[in-house]
């Protein structure tokens, strides 16, 4: 059965998993793991840096992602970005000149968010479809040519979402995938949808999170580190998964379930 | 004795995005966005006046 294990708890977790002859390695690192490198207000930030700092790269663990966490990765913090330039030209001293229309609805959109941070502690990242209404605040003319939303995101986004992807590679966070050749040999098993499907019904995790735990399964690594509920929740429901490794608040939370 | 240096690439990648994140946007970008939507702006101004001159009357129309 797999277990939840704390940060705290790592390094005498290490000490008895890392002595198995069959030990890797390697770990996966889910979604919500690098959303808590980006964002600082999440009260797990800390934790999270100095955990893969100080118990994993000096461990000397490498950390991997699949085509979904990384595809994640980038996604998010391109709606933290437009979020936070989008925001920019609302505040009394911006230099930015949005249309009316774009400046009301971005005013209304972070007034509604704000509140939901107040109260709820949900993030002020704008969602899609909030996205796309304002981007038809930007929008061109019927016949005057021009593409203004575009034009604005190419400035807003371009250089930055690259630099953030390259940091992300510096870190040493490397993609895997069974399909790779050359990454063949960190799998003693192919990965199939079918087993993905079977992860997912037992507890009724999202499809995505699955992915990460079949990819594991899959794997010879013992564990991966995850700052999502719901995979720490999987965990606890379904004997074969393999061990996750998660922040204290979330193994604590995790106690009100009896399984 | 050789020094040990401290790989901390987790909390160099955290800088980076909180950086890239803070980092306000240049003035020459903000001008060349102003450019882009203040076109748009202009447009649409460029759309009314059209309309109030052909409801001039003639004398005003003739000047």
């Amino acid at each position: 059965m797999g277990r939840l294990v704390a940060f705290s708890e790592f390094n005498e977790y290490y000490n008895e998993i890392s002595n198995n002859d069959s030990f890797v390695k390697g770990t996966v690192l889910d979604t919500n793991i690098l959303v808590s490198l980006m964002y600082e207000v999440k009260s797990t930030h800390d934790e999270v840096v100095k955990f893969l700092d100080e118990q994993i790269v000096g461990n000397g663990i490498t950390c991997y992602t699949n085509v979904i966490t990384t595809a994640e990765f980038i996604n998010i913090f391109r709606r933290i970005l437009l979020t936070e330039h989008l925001c920019d030209s609302i505040d009394e001293f911006s230099k930015l000149k949005f249309p009316k229309k774009a400046q009301y609805l971005i005013k209304r959109l972070y007034g509604e968010y704000k509140h939901r941070f107040m109260h709820e502690k949900k993030d002020i990242i704008f969602s899609e479809t909030h996205l796309k209404q304002i981007r038809d605040t930007f929008s061109g003319g019927s016949h005057s040519g021009l593409k203004p939303w575009p034009e604005l995101t190419k400035e807003l986004l371009d250089d930055d979402l690259l630099r953030a992807y390259k940091a992300y590679e510096l870190a040493g966070i490397k993609y895997i995938s069974p399909n790779e050749e050359v990454q063949k040999h960190y799998f003693h098993k192919k990965m199939i949808w079918e087993e993905t499907i079977k992860v997912s019904s037992s507890s009724g995790l999202a499809i995505f999170d699955s992915m990460i735990l079949t990819a594991l399964d899959c794997s010879h690594f013992s564990f991966a580190i995850s700052a999502d509920s719901d995979i720490a929740y999987a965990t606890l429901a379904d004997p074969n998964i393999k061990d996750i490794i998660a922040p204290d608040s979330l193994v604590k939370e995790m106690k009100k379930y009896k399984f | 004795m050789e020094k040990v240096i401290k790989k901390t690439p987790f909390k160099d990648l955290a800088k980076t995005l909180k950086e890239i994140k803070i980092k306000p946007l240049s003035e020459e970008k903000v001008s060349r966005i102003n450019s882009i939507v203040n076109i748009e702006n202009d447009e649409f101004e460029n759309i009314e006046p059209l309309k109030k001159i052909a409801k001039l009357p003639d004398e005003m129309r003739n000047n």
